[in-house]
């Protein structure tokens, strides 16, 4: 035991790291997994279908299906490809979009235990420079889909790599300039201090000073976040921007020859960039971590577990009059853990661990909610909107998000300045 | 011998192992993502410098 705390003591922040690397993996990974599934369901409803309902209650194991699908399909690799290349550019793709996650914080304070004596904060790294290196590495991304193309000896696949490579770079420009009028407003580019820069009131305590609506040392940043968003969709490819993979013209685009989990490669890393955005835009614009509400009002501390208890309930409910029997087992064991939960919390009320618990949750619930809200919204924008015609979508990048957010840059630089005359 | 040591020798192996297979590769494509490699490596290397 004394060898291991003295290990521990020296290399203890490794082993640290190396844990929360692969915690967050597993989540990321799950997360990726059931957004599928939550992507294909809210775009069903909005359809007037069901959506996947066959495999499991609600369709909730069709993850674990596809996962298995995939990995037991033939792993087919066309004629006269560029081996290394075809091979390299999926691992790039999902290597990069994971590596971009590092970066994101998901709360403020620590955990309350230390482990053998270290902090264990809910980052895995929180350089100064986080909002660079988030950048850079999401910019690399287009390596991935441009080498894709090019790798696979074909011509659908060459057609959508160039496509997607003359895009990322054209958004990449409109991305980048969006986010400067925040980093004038924060005067850092590190992550979490950009959300501590937020977390005042603003109109006189009613609203939070969240960086798209506060006056706070700038200039709202509405239409940076406008900028921003609209350029995210287009960098990780999503509809209605999706032209890289236009189906009626290019097959699949870029991952037409790609097969098995080389593609599921690919699917992975584009899940986990549109939770990359949508994290960020929750950073950069809408406060991260801080809450809606004004800390004085601590009833608002109890939202998870008000949304916790009748959620779970419900699922006990719509549990016990589901089809088959297996749904009838398992719905109303999952809404009765979801309803101890959710009453736990609420009893923080009168017990102080549980009031520790739940006061520590109150940062993540919200940084993960308003995430979500954004994971929403991708999905709802493929519900509704079509793809956008080639010189259309270099027409909004160039002449329009470009010119904007170089004039937000401006606007919010000139605020600046006013703000900052002694 | 400390974590950023380890990590520059790594760095510094990648940017001479890119550079060189630069040069050596006949595929202009492959030269061009040799290039990439020692540009990463750079970025890393400048990383350590705090």
């Amino acid at each position: 035991v004394t060898a291991l705390n003295s290990f521990m003591a020296q290399y203890g922040f490794w082993v640290l790291t190396f844990i929360k690397i692969a915690l967050l993996l597993v989540i990321v990974l799950t997360v990726n997994a059931y957004l599928t599934w939550f992507e294909r369901k809210v775009v069903a409803h909005m359809q007037s279908r069901i959506g996947p309902h066959r495999v499991g209650p609600h369709g909730l194991l069709q993850p674990a299906a596809d996962g298995l699908k995939f990995l037991f399909k033939e792993d087919a690799m066309p004629a006269g490809v560029d081996k290394f290349v075809y091979l390299l550019a999926p691992f790039l793709a999902l290597t990069l979009s994971l590596a971009s996650l590092a970066v994101i914080p998901f709360g403020p304070k620590p955990l309350p235990f230390p482990f053998f004596g270290h902090q264990i904060d809910l980052w895995i790294t929180n350089p100064d420079i986080g909002l660079l290196i988030l950048f850079a590495v999401t910019a690399l991304g287009v390596y991935g889909v441009a080498l894709a193309g090019w790798a696979s000896n074909s011509k659908y696949p060459l057609l959508g790599g160039l496509r997607s490579s003359a895009q990322m770079v054209s958004y990449e420009l409109a991305l980048t300039m969006s986010v400067v009028g925040v980093v004038l407003m924060a005067n850092t580019f590190s992550l979490t201090q950009i959300i501590e820069a937020q977390s005042g009131r603003t109109v006189w305590g009613i609203l939070p000073a969240w960086n798209v609506i506060s006056f706070h040392g700038g200039f709202p940043q509405i239409v940076g976040f406008l900028c921003f968003f609209i350029a995210a969709i287009a960098e990780t490819n999503r509809v209605p921007f999706d032209l890289p993979e236009a189906e009626s013209e290019l097959v699949a685009g870029f991952h037409t020859e790609y097969s098995s989990f080389k593609f599921a490669m690919f699917f992975i890393a584009e899940y986990t960039s549109m939770i990359t955005v949508s994290a960020l835009c929750t950073i950069l614009f809408f406060g991260g971590w801080t809450s809606l509400f004004h800390d004085s009002w601590p009833f608002t501390h109890y939202l998870p577990g008000i949304i916790l208890l009748p959620f779970g309930l419900w699922v006990i409910y719509d549990g016990l009059k589901y089809e088959t029997i297996w749904g009838r087992l398992v719905l109303p064991v999952i809404g009765t853990g979801l309803t101890i939960i959710g009453a736990l919390l609420l009893a923080g009320a009168w017990f102080a661990p549980l009031h520790e618990a739940n006061e520590f949750i109150q940062a993540p619930f919200w940084l993960l909610s308003k995430i979500f809200f954004f994971l929403f919204f991708y999905v709802w924008t493929r519900g509704t909107l079509p793809r956008f015609r080639y010189d259309q979508l270099m027409n909004i990048g160039w002449k329009l998000l470009l010119p904007v957010s170089i004039a937000n840059v401006i606007v919010t630089a000139g605020f600046v300045l006013l703000r900052s005359k002694p | 011998v400390s974590a950023p040591l380890v990590i520059f020798f790594i760095l510094a192996a990648l940017a001479v192992i890119g550079a060189v297979s630069l040069i050596l590769q006949k595929h202009p494509i492959h030269s061009a993502l040799s290039l990439i490699v020692v540009m990463v490596a750079l970025a890393g290397l400048y990383l350590l410098m705090g």
